[in-house]
C-alpha cells in the first residue's frame, strides 16, 4: 500500500480506472453476483452486459468472455484524433480515463479489438504529441492563482502533479499579494488568445 | 440483430435503476480521493464506511459458508467475490490509513481545534487522544524533564513561531468539476471563475473548499 502521504500513484490511478464499467459478450453463462460495488446481471451468451473492467479483464483471461472496446477506440477515430492533436494547439478533447482505458485494453485484450498494433500505434502518438505539447505550454501557464488544465485526462493531470502543485505553491509564496495582481494583468493582455483557444475547443 | 436491441434496452434501464451499491462504492472512491488530495481532514463519511462494511461482513459470510462447496460453478463465482472484497478492503483501509497520516501530522491542530475533532469518528478521536498521551508521556520521560519548566510545552508559540503544524490550506489542488459551479476568489480581488461540468482546474484549496464538501468538484 502507497504511503498516504502522497499522491495517487499510477497503479492507484489504475485502480480507480477498473471500476468503469465496460460492455462485454460473455462466451458461458454465469449467474448473478451479488457484490460489495454492484449487482451484476446474469451473463447469457450472446448477450451484451456491462460489468466493472476489473471483472472483464478476470474473465477475459479466463476466455469466458469478449470485451466490446468503446467507440472511441477504433483506428479511424483515433487517426481523426493524432491528425486533430497535431494540427491544433489546444488539447482534443479525450475521454477522462482514456489512456487508462486503452492501456489495460491493450494489454489484456488486444485480440477483441480490430487491428491492435495499429490503435497502440496511434494511441502513443496521441501521449507523445500531448506530451510534447503539456511540456511546451504549461510553463507559460503556470501562475499562483489557477490554471486552467481542460481535456487533459486522469493519468495526465496525475503524472504533471508532483512539480506543478511544488511549483504553484512556491509562486504563491514569493509573490504573494502583489504578484497576483501582475499575473491578473498579464492575464487580460493574454485575453485574445484565450478566445481563440476557447473557439477550437469547441469545434 | 433483434437480440442486441433488446440488450441495448434493457441495458438503458438497468442504468436508470442502478443500484445503490454501486453509487456507494463510487462515494468510497470519491471520498478516498478526496482524502488523499486535500491537505485537511474532511468529514469522515460515517454511514458510507458503515454501510460497506456491513456488506464486507456478508460477504465474508457468504464466501465461508460456500468454501465448502465442490460445485465447480460456485466456486468460480467465489472467486469472483473474494476478488471483488480484497479490492473493497483496499480502498477502505487506504481511506482510514489517509485520515490517520493526517491526523498524526496535525494532532495538536485537531485536538485544539473542536470543529476540527467533530470531523473524526469516535475510534479516531480516541485514537487521537491515546496516542498523543502517550507521545506526551514518552517526550516527558527521554528528554523534557531535562529541559527547564518554560521549555517543555509541545505547543510553545513563543519567537512568533507556533509549534503547533497547521495543515497549508492554501496550497494547490487539482480537481474536476462535477456540477457548473462560480468559484470566487478571494486572492484576485474578487474575481469569479466560472467552472463547468467536465473542467479540470488547479487552484489553492481555500477557494474550492465549499465546493468539495457539497460535491460540485472532486479533488483528483
Amino acid at each position: 500500500m502507497a504511503l498516504p502521504h502522497q499522491h495517487l500513484t499510477p497503479q492507484e490511478v489504475a485502480f480507480i480506472c477498473e471500476s468503469e464499467l465496460i460492455t462485454i459478450v460473455p462466451r458461458q453463462r454465469l449467474g448473478s453476483l451479488n457484490l460489495i460495488s454492484i449487482d451484476t446481471r446474469p451473463l447469457v451468451p450472446p448477450q451484451r452486459a456491462d460489468v466493472p473492467l476489473w471483472l472483464a479483464v478476470f474473465l477475459r483471461k479466463q476466455k469466458r468472455c469478449n470485451v466490446v472496446p468503446p467507440d472511441w477506440l477504433t483506428v479511424d477515430n483515433l487517426e481523426r484524433l493524432v491528425k486533430e492533436e497535431s494540427d491544433s494547439p489546444a488539447f482534443s478533447k479525450m475521454p477522462w480515463r482514456w489512456m487508462e482505458v486503452a492501456e489495460i485494453l491493450l494489454d489484456t485484450c488486444a485480440e477483441d479489438l480490430i487491428s491492435p498494433s495499429e490503435i497502440a500505434l496511434h494511441i502513443r502518438s496521441l501521449r507523445e504529441l500531448r506530451q510534447a505539447k503539456i511540456r511546451a505550454s504549461l510553463p507559460g501557464e503556470i501562475n499562483s492563482s489557477y490554471i486552467n488544465m481542460n481535456n487533459l485526462g486522469l493519468m495526465e493531470v496525475c503524472e504533471v502533479r508532483p512539480w506543478v502543485g511544488k511549483v504553484v505553491d512556491g509562486l504563491r509564496k514569493i509573490e504573494g499579494e502583489a504578484g497576483s495582481a501582475a499575473v491578473r494583468k498579464r492575464r487580460k493582455e493574454g485575453d485574445d488568445d484565450d478566445e481563440d483557444e476557447d473557439m477550437e475547443e469547441d469545434y | 440483430m433483434d437480440a442486441m436491441d433488446i440488450s441495448d434496452i434493457l441495458r438503458e434501464f438497468d442504468a436508470e435503476n442502478a443500484p445503490s451499491n454501486s453509487k456507494d462504492y463510487e462515494d468510497l472512491l470519491k471520498w478516498w480521493v478526496n482524502e488523499r488530495a486535500a491537505p485537511e481532514i474532511l468529514q469522515y463519511q460515517d454511514d458510507l464506511v458503515e454501510r460497506i462494511m456491513n456488506r464486507v461482513r456478508r460477504q465474508i459470510e457468504h464466501i465461508e459458508d460456500q468454501t465448502g462447496n465442490l460445485d465447480p460453478r460456485a466456486n468460480f463465482q467465489l472467486i469472483i467475490i473474494q476478488t471483488e472484497l480484497e479490492r473493497v478492503k483496499f480502498l477502505i483501509r487506504s481511506y482510514l490509513r489517509t485520515r490517520i497520516a493526517k491526523i498524526d501530522k496535525h494532532a495538536l491542530h485537531i485536538l485544539s481545534t473542536p470543529t476540527l475533532r467533530h470531523l473524526l469518528s469516535p475510534s479516531e478521536q480516541t485514537y487521537l487522544k491515546t496516542h498523543q498521551a502517550l507521545l506526551n508521556e514518552l517526550y516527558l520521560s527521554s528528554f523534557l524533564k531535562n529541559f527547564p519548566e518554560n521549555l517543555r510545552r509541545l505547543d510553545d508559540s513563543a519567537g512568533g513561531i507556533s509549534m503547533v503544524e497547521e495543515p497549508d490550506l492554501d496550497s494547490a489542488v487539482f480537481l474536476r468539476v462535477v456540477r457548473d459551479v462560480d468559484i470566487e476568489i478571494a486572492w484576485e480581488g474578487g474575481e469569479t471563475v466560472p467552472m463547468r461540468a467536465g473542467d479540470v482546474y488547479v487552484i489553492r484549496y481555500s477557494a474550492v473548499k465549499e465546493a468539495v464538501k457539497k460535491g460540485e468538484v472532486e479533488l483528483i
